[in-house]
């Protein structure tokens, strides 16, 4: 019996070596930049957690707002200044940062996430994805009662359909540091037809 | 407090990375558009290739734009990155000067 339980631990030892050292080849082959996307087996596994780590309760959570034009408006306004730095107003994941993240925000608007049940978006946004640039947006301590991460479920549902003019008024939401604002105002004078410095190929250094 | 004080250290550390990874726009002259492919001229008068994608963005006076607006001879602004497979730049945004403004050359 014991001889079992030695040749037992013996594998179970071996196969978790083995595990190591493959992840540890998968590394260093691979490197640690996250400019690649994951492969089919990561993301399907990372899915797959993620699915079994949001309770059943937490899932089956129902949306208690109505997607009325006034929580899309207030919703839009919210992702426009929290949530488009990553995910982009339109929810596509095509942005500065959102490009540099492993894994890469998704593309909201896809099966992928509407797919998801009300109640893991709710999650989502609430607690945070480990090991990803998803941050928790809620203190831990609101439940299933945070109103402002329903309204945003609610628009998550919306970006599929977002319209161009919701797209231009959401830019006007994002914030801006003061470089940003210097910026626009010196594109605003170029398209006007104003003169401005020539730049140093400044497209060549833009990422 | 702690959530406040938390929240704005992450807005301010994702300001600061976008405006430091962000470079300047690219501004220019259209030269001629061959499907979705914009050719432009800088301003220093050196010729750019911009791709235009599905998910590219056309505004002009922050009013939302279409790929139409786009002619030989208009000014733009143009946000873009290289992208990796296609080793190019790829367009995010395009800020197109509206049909009133004189286009200085």
């Amino acid at each position: 019996m014991k001889r079992v339980y030695i040749k037992y631990v013996f594998v179970l030892l071996l196969g978790f070596l083995g595990g190591a050292t493959l992840a540890g080849v998968y590394m260093v082959s691979r490197g640690i930049g996250t400019h690649e996307e994951p492969t089919r087996a990561e993301a399907f596994v990372a899915r797959s957690l993620r699915h079994f780590a949001i309770s059943r309760e937490a899932r089956n959570a129902r949306n208690p707002i109505a997607a009325s034009p006034a929580v899309l408006t207030g919703a839009m306004a919210h992702f426009a200044d929290h949530c488009a730095s990553c995910h982009g107003n339109d929810g596509r994941g095509a942005t500065t940062i959102g490009r540099g993240l492993y894994p890469k925000p998704p593309d909201m608007t896809e099966a992928a996430t509407q797919q998801l049940a009300d109640g893991e978006l709710y999650y989502i946004i609430e607690n945070g994805v480990r090991f990803t640039g998803m941050p928790a947006f809620g203190d831990g301590t609101g439940g299933t009662m945070n109103n402002e991460s329903w309204d945003l479920v609610a628009f998550i549902r919306h970006l599929p359909s977002l319209t161009a003019e919701e797209l231009a008024e959401m830019k006007k939401m994002n914030p801006r540091s003061p470089m940003d604002l210097a910026r626009e105002e010196e594109m605003r004078k170029f398209l006007r037809g104003e003169e401005i410095a020539p730049s140093e190929d400044a497209h060549k250094g833009h990422h | 407090m702690l959530k406040r004080v938390a929240f704005c250290l992450l807005t301010l550390v994702l300001c600061a990375a976008l405006s430091h990874a962000h470079g300047d726009p690219i501004m220019g002259t259209v030269t001629a558009l061959n499907g979705d492919k914009l050719e432009i001229r800088d301003r220093n008068n050196k010729p750019v290739e911009i791709m235009l994608e599905k998910a590219t963005q056309y505004f002009i006076n922050d009013k939302p734009a279409t790929k139409a607006d786009l002619k030989a001879g208009v000014r733009v602004v143009i946000d873009a990155h290289m992208d990796a497979k296609i080793k190019m730049l790829a367009a995010e945004e395009v800020n197109i000067a509206p049909a009133s403004a004189t286009n200085k050359k």
